[in-house]
């Protein structure tokens, strides 16, 4: 548990997980989980942007900020639930099969 | 970790007559059993009882629905016993199926439980087919899922069905089926785990892009002709079973992913097993296998698509 905030550390999620070889993982695993994490974010800002949605890390790196234009947040943990979250928050089912969210990836 | 293996078939299709052979090969205490019944009895935790580590039967019901609880027991006890010592060779449980149940929810009970999933992983599905004649997969829809939801078929009793016969029911089922031969020594073992490109093979029509059952369910093999980027595949995967989780049965297969090399996924419905590295790539392509009920797989394939050109 985090001492500040109380959080419990939870189960690290399969993509938050390092694919790199143990070698490398050892000389720099925190600098590319951050790495990858900012990416992430990136993307699914692409997909959530179609939903009037936004998504960020919140100050410690460790959660997912999910925001909705009027200012509603949601905090998510892993991208399990960041759809949960987005799902509320867009009054819909975020689906990777809506075509209008393919339509406007594809631009 | 421990591993599982879910051995699944259609009533009288041999299944226990493939477990006791795979026992008799590992005799040394590394393999338990859980013997699921339908009926409030059953003789096949007889027949196998003194082959194995430990034998745990359930009877009265099918472990993927009503006696989900009671496999969770099951294997929460074995666990137990292996930790405390008693089942210290203890390597692997093999879950014999009733004859109408569908293997994967057993799959996914056991590894969304709290605490099984720190401690089993699945090995594979393995699923028999009676050679004499299977059941219609339109008429009996839980001998579709066993079929659909396998990373191994494998066909039985060929001593006793003519070449011509086997041959044409391996031609029905999907993929490439495996052959027992009663006179044969090497039989494939259950314990096997299909890691590798076989886990596309396996399931992938020879000559279709989508195969659709009668039940609607289809399986369609995504090929990818390039490396994939991974945070946009996980990206893609973790969206697409949060929409569609109840409507994917499995998805399986190696993906090439960017500066990572070939990557083994395996999803049982809305559950994805640890994503392995594995050290090639299957030789007939790059393929993702996904078997769903009412998904087109022509949007599924686009989709994927397009969430790599966003990377």
């Amino acid at each position: 548990m985090c001492v500040l905030c109380a959080d419990l550390a939870g189960e690290v999620h399969w993509t938050e997980r390092s694919m790199q070889s143990t070698t490398e993982e050892e000389t720099s695993n925190e600098a590319r989980r951050r790495q990858a994490r900012f990416r992430r974010v990136r993307v699914v800002n692409r997909i959530l942007g179609v939903y009037g949605l936004s998504i960020r890390q919140d100050l410690s790196g460790t959660q997912f900020v999910v925001s909705d234009a009027k200012g509603a947040q949601e905090l998510a943990r892993d991208l399990d639930q960041v759809w949960l979250a987005a799902d509320r928050l867009a009054h819909t089912t975020v689906d990777p099969l809506d075509r209008r969210l393919l339509d406007r990836l594809e631009c | 970790m421990l591993r599982y293996t879910v051995l699944s078939g259609f009533l009288g299709s041999g299944k226990t007559t493939l477990l006791r052979r795979t026992l008799a090969a590992h005799a040394d205490g590394e393999v338990a059993v859980i013997v699921n019944e339908l009926a409030p009895s059953g003789v096949d935790a007889h027949l196998i009882a003194d082959a194995c580590a430990a034998i745990v039967e359930i009877a009265g019901g099918c472990a993927c629905c009503d006696k989900r609880p009671e496999l969770v027991d099951a294997m929460r006890c074995l666990l137990d016993r292996h930790e405390r010592g008693r089942l210290l060779s203890l390597k692997h449980v093999v879950i014999e199926t009733s004859g109408l149940a569908d293997p994967l929810p057993i799959a996914v009970a056991v590894a969304t439980d709290p605490v099984l999933r720190h401690h089993f992983e699945l090995s594979s599905v393995v699923t028999v087919v009676d050679g004499l004649g299977e059941p219609s997969l339109g008429d009996y829809p839980e001998f579709n899922r066993q079929v659909m939801g396998a990373d191994r078929l494998l066909i039985s009793k060929t001593d006793l069905a003519t070449p011509a016969q086997v041959q044409a029911l391996a031609g029905r089922l999907p993929g490439q089926p495996g052959i027992l031969e009663r006179t044969s020594d090497a039989w494939p073992t259950l314990l096997d785990p299909p890691r590798t490109g076989g886990v596309v093979r396996s399931v992938q029509p020879p000559d279709e892009k989508a195969h659709q059952h009668a039940a609607g369910i289809a399986s369609m093999s995504l090929n990818v002709d390039r490396a994939l980027d991974w945070t946009a595949f996980g990206v893609w995967l973790t969206m697409l079973l949060h929409a569609h989780g109840q409507r994917v049965l499995r998805i399986k297969g190696v993906v090439d992913a960017e500066g990572l090399g070939p990557i083994s996924i395996n999803a049982v419905q809305k559950v994805l097993h640890r994503p392995e590295h594995v050290g090639s790539m299957p030789k007939d392509g790059r393929a993702l296998v996904v078997i769903a009920h009412g998904l087109q797989a022509d949007l599924v394939s686009r989709s994927l698509l397009a969430f790599q050109q966003i990377a």
